[in-house]
């Protein structure tokens, strides 16, 4: 846990959401999506846009156990996205996450998400 | 040759050498007084659990819970010390027995298979995740704590106000407190040994208010004695052995469960914060139902001691231990303490919709006719072994010949049910029967 007091970088705002990971897969924040990885009972929300060049993660194939943006191929260890997925606690289906604070409210969808469900 | 040590199969055996200790003998009485030795397990009734399938969220308030729970809690507790308050005078056999390295040891072969089918579902319902910064941890307590005290979360408490008898209710929900509440901070006893830095001292704090400072009169169980004794209630540990619910004794055994196996310190500490931190406006509450129960005789120090200390408590625990056990142990901490602040919501709830259950049966006569059922017939006496059991499925208990009694709390008068008549016993509610003169009972499911 980064600890507030030693931290270099001020901690961006996260706000709360709520979703229940049988309806929902995905939350779209105005331009922003974050996509829900599960592996065994784990569900990790994690931000779609690729580093690279904001590529659609969720849209990716997880290879390996690696999952590969689907723009220009980039792999990224499934192990080290769940390490850094955004903070989130499951409860049954009920998923609670903290995600970055922006002008729009997180809102839970369904939609297309390739890199998902038990890519362990 | 492969010696199976672990295991269904091994659980099954052993847990009915176990259970034929004579600690755990059977009794004709509905109360055991004195003696916090004797806690009655019928090894028929152990040996008909199938241990093949562990408890879940649906079953966690069923007739095998209770009996797994009531094992695991008698393997935990002969870890601690208990001593009659009358002295060991009739009760020195019964004290070599409880502490007996044999059956012991019997007990420790069966916990850690017994904590498997008794907790592991938890495990699949409840997860953490992320990378979890110091502000958003403390929001997420924050958003916890608010939830468990905003208006309309003490479905408990209104149903015990609603109740037909409020005293007796309450009664109920004391009987439930008792299991804690008169070996109060046991479990967090057996985390202050070992070294683990500034955060030992800490929880040593916490626990000194707990003890009363050496001052016997102001430990914490000592008021929860002196509460019970206002509303003329027994002050003895198990003394209503009997009457605990399955979701109470889970609740108790969760913290011994976190203790005993030592990686789960942070999720101790996770769960101790979070009631900590939600006790001073629950206590402030429990005393306005009981003494709208049972009006000023009632003596709430022990409710009023919490009201206040558990301000302090509350933050003490996530301020000294939690916050600063998350910094410096990092990501594997983060996730135990957040496991223990969820899952002792969650078993919060589970243990609040069994009590609920409970407190919410009134049984009534019926003149429903008795059936025989497939089951058959069950022959009673005064002799007879006094046992109490959760129902699978409405139950509809007939008397067949003689007159029965049926408990359903510990502190109410049981039902007399005469010959010919029957009783409902709902899904999932707390029931025993015994009888005076020579009866004849039935109980099988509702049509």
């Amino acid at each position: 846990m980064s600890a507030r007091p030693r931290s270099k970088a001020p901690v961006p705002p996260r706000v709360r959401a709520e979703f229940d990971r049988g309806e929902h897969n995905a939350l779209v924040a105005g331009d922003d999506m974050y996509f829900v990885m599960e592996r065994g009972t784990d569900v990790h929300v994690i931000t779609s846009a690729c580093p690279h060049r904001g590529g659609p993660l969720h849209l990716g194939e997880v290879e390996d156990d690696r999952l590969r943006c689907p723009w220009h191929g980039s792999f990224f260890p499934v192990g080290r996205l769940c390490d850094r997925a955004h903070p989130s606690v499951r409860v049954g289906d009920a998923v609670t996450v903290y995600l970055p604070a922006t002008d729009h409210s997180p809102v839970p969808v369904h939609t297309m998400v390739r890199a998902g469900v038990n890519a362990a | 040759m492969t010696i199976q040590t672990s295991g269904p199969g091994v659980l099954a055996d052993e847990s009915v050498r176990y259970s034929h200790a004579p600690q755990f003998r059977a009794t004709n009485k509905p109360f055991v007084p004195d003696n916090p030795y004797h806690r009655p397990l019928d090894p028929e009734r152990v040996a008909a659990v199938d241990w093949s399938r562990p408890v879940t969220e649906e079953t966690f308030a069923s007739d095998r819970s209770l009996v797994a729970h009531r094992l695991l809690m008698n393997v935990y507790e002969s870890d601690a010390l208990f001593l009659p308050a009358a002295g060991l005078g009739r009760f020195e056999n019964d004290f070599h027995a409880f502490y007996d390295s044999g059956s012991r040891l019997s007990g420790e072969r069966i916990r850690p298979e017994l904590e498997r089918f008794a907790f592991g579902f938890m495990e699949d319902a409840v997860g953490v995740s992320g990378k979890w910064d110091e502000e958003t941890l403390r929001t997420h307590l924050r958003h916890a704590v608010d939830s468990a005290n905003s208006p309309g979360s003490r479905p408990v408490f209104e149903a015990i106000r609603a109740a037909k008898n409020p005293s007796v209710a309450a009664g109920t929900q004391i009987v439930q407190m008792a299991l804690d509440g008169l070996t109060e901070a046991t479990a967090m006893s057996q985390n202050l040994g070992g070294a683990f830095g500034p955060e030992q001292s800490e929880l040593f704090k916490i626990f000194v208010d707990e003890f009363g400072y050496g001052v016997f009169p102001a430990k914490h169980s000592t008021l929860f004695m002196e509460l019970c004794s206002s509303v003329g209630m027994a002050t003895t540990s198990h003394h209503y052995w009997f009457f605990y619910l399955p979701s109470s004794i889970a609740m108790n055994n969760y913290f011994y469960w976190a203790t005993r196996n030592r990686t789960g310190f942070f999720r101790y500490i996770g769960a101790m914060a979070f009631l900590e931190a939600t006790f001073a406006a629950w206590f402030a509450d429990l005393t306005k139902v009981f003494r709208d129960a049972f009006g000023d005789a009632v003596d709430t120090r022990y409710c009023d001691e919490h009201a206040h200390i558990d301000q302090h408590h509350g933050r003490m625990a996530v301020e000294d231990l939690l916050i600063p056990l998350a910094r410096k142990h990092g990501p594997v901490a983060v996730k135990g303490l957040l496991q223990g602040v969820e899952e002792i919501q969650y078993l919060d709830r589970l243990a609040g919709a069994d009590l609920l259950t409970q407190l919410s049966w009134d049984p009534a006569l019926s003149d429903a006719p008795a059936k025989t059922p497939a089951a058959g017939v069950t022959a009673l006496d005064s002799d007879s072994p006094f046992d109490t059991r959760l129902a699978t499925g409405d139950t509809r208990l007939s008397v067949l010949s003689g007159e029965a009694l049926l408990y359903n709390s510990a502190t109410g008068d049981p039902l007399r049910v005469p010959h010919g008549r029957s009783v409902l016993v709902p899904d999932g509610c707390l029931y025993g029967v015994r009888a005076e003169g020579r009866a004849e009972i039935s109980a099988g499911p509702e049509a």
